[in-house]
């Protein structure tokens, strides 16, 4: 029951990655903006064909031990490089011209080089990436702190952005719709750091390690919530909320900070 | 118009306008920016235009300043009447990008 829930966390949030990365990844087409390819791309190799890739094997139990061995490391490079794009797309758009925020996203690029190299190094014929052995449990680790620094980063900037909006909103100098996508892409990002949290405490404490069902569930609604809100907060609403100045405030309307 | 120049103008206008010295005049708009959730060197115009009507006459009102509206008049007069385009790679507009249709 627990892997079956944890299944559908998995396939929701992969689901929910490929539609909304195919649509930004359409809408760079038309538009040519680099962070739309940016967050597009990374949702399609990372949430989306990457990790549909890496459950592939464990459905196939009668499959060659060399394919599926192909189609881990094949699954990991996808991945890697998905994980990489989100934390450049925050660069871009939030922090495009502050040295710390390029010293982050180089740090997070290191940890996912280092993860990627080592788990492609260390993986045994026979073995899911998913679950490396004593091995591979380093580069694992590096691999989770460079998506979770990558994911928590993403979060603080888009919540941060949404509290800062929020006040705009009450004077009418944004719409609506605008000011919530920053709160449902942040809510979206922190569930995946609390996820690959979840993941890296699995392997470092033995009480949580002794606990995997309560772990993977926890994953699995983490990966429902996530799903959830990239879905809502990509996908245009049927009803645009009016954007003229003035619109969603009375003249006169004060706020003392 | 340049990043932060709408705010010098319209601060160096305020320090004219009333008997605020530069610090405060400058002090002054940074707080009603602030509360708007605005940075002084990424205004948009219709922005600062709001933030002066709605936001600005309850700061200077604090400060003792009464004729808030000969104030505002003032300051509105030295804004630039053209609105500038959101910047297009600002977060804003990028998830405004992010959710639309096309």
């Amino acid at each position: 029951m627990i892997d079956l829930i944890a299944l559908l966390g998995l396939l929701a949030f992969s689901a929910a990655s490929l539609l909304v990365g195919a649509r930004l990844l359409g809408l760079a087409r038309h538009t040519r903006g680099l962070p739309e390819r940016l967050l597009g791309l990374s949702l399609m190799l990372a949430g989306g064909i990457g990790t549909m890739v890496g459950i592939a094997p464990a459905f196939l139990p009668g499959l060659d031990p060399r394919v599926a061995y192909a189609t881990y490391q094949l699954s990991s490079i996808l991945c890697h490089v998905g994980y990489a794009l989100l934390p450049y797309f925050v660069l871009r758009v939030f922090r495009p011209r502050t040295t710390w925020a390029m010293g982050l996203f180089l740090l997070s690029l290191a940890f996912l080089a280092i993860g990627a190299v080592g788990l492609a190094v260390t993986l045994p014929l026979g073995q899911s990436i998913h679950h490396p052995g004593d091995e591979g449990r380093i580069w694992q680790l590096a691999s989770l702190m460079g998506r979770f620094i990558g994911n928590a980063w993403a979060g603080i900037e888009s919540l941060g952005y949404y509290v800062l909006l929020r006040r705009r909103l009450a004077l009418g100098f944004v719409d609506r719709e605008t000011t919530n996508r920053f709160f449902y892409w942040g809510v979206c990002t922190i569930a995946g750091s609390v996820v690959w949290l979840n993941m890296a405490t699995e392997m470092l404490i033995p009480a949580v390690a002794a606990n995997v069902a309560a772990a993977r569930m926890v994953s699995a609604l983490l990966g429902i919530v996530s799903a959830c809100s990239l879905s809502v907060a990509f996908f245009p609403g049927a009803r645009r909320s009016e954007e003229t100045l003035g619109a969603e405030a009375p003249k006169g309307t004060s706020h003392r900070g | 118009m340049a990043e932060g120049q709408a705010f010098t103008i319209v601060a160096e206008e305020l320090e004219r306008a009333t008997n605020l010295d530069r610090l405060q005049a400058r002090g002054t708009l940074r707080i009603a920016l602030k509360a708007a959730g605005l940075n002084p060197k990424q205004l948009r115009m219709k922005e600062l235009r709001g933030v002066i009507e709605r936001l600005l006459p309850g700061e200077l009102l604090v400060r003792g300043i009464d004729d808030t509206e000969a104030v505002v008049a003032r300051l509105l007069a030295v804004l630039p009447r053209n609105d500038d385009p959101i910047e297009d790679e600002s977060p804003l507009a990028v998830f405004r990008r992010l959710g639309s249709r096309t």
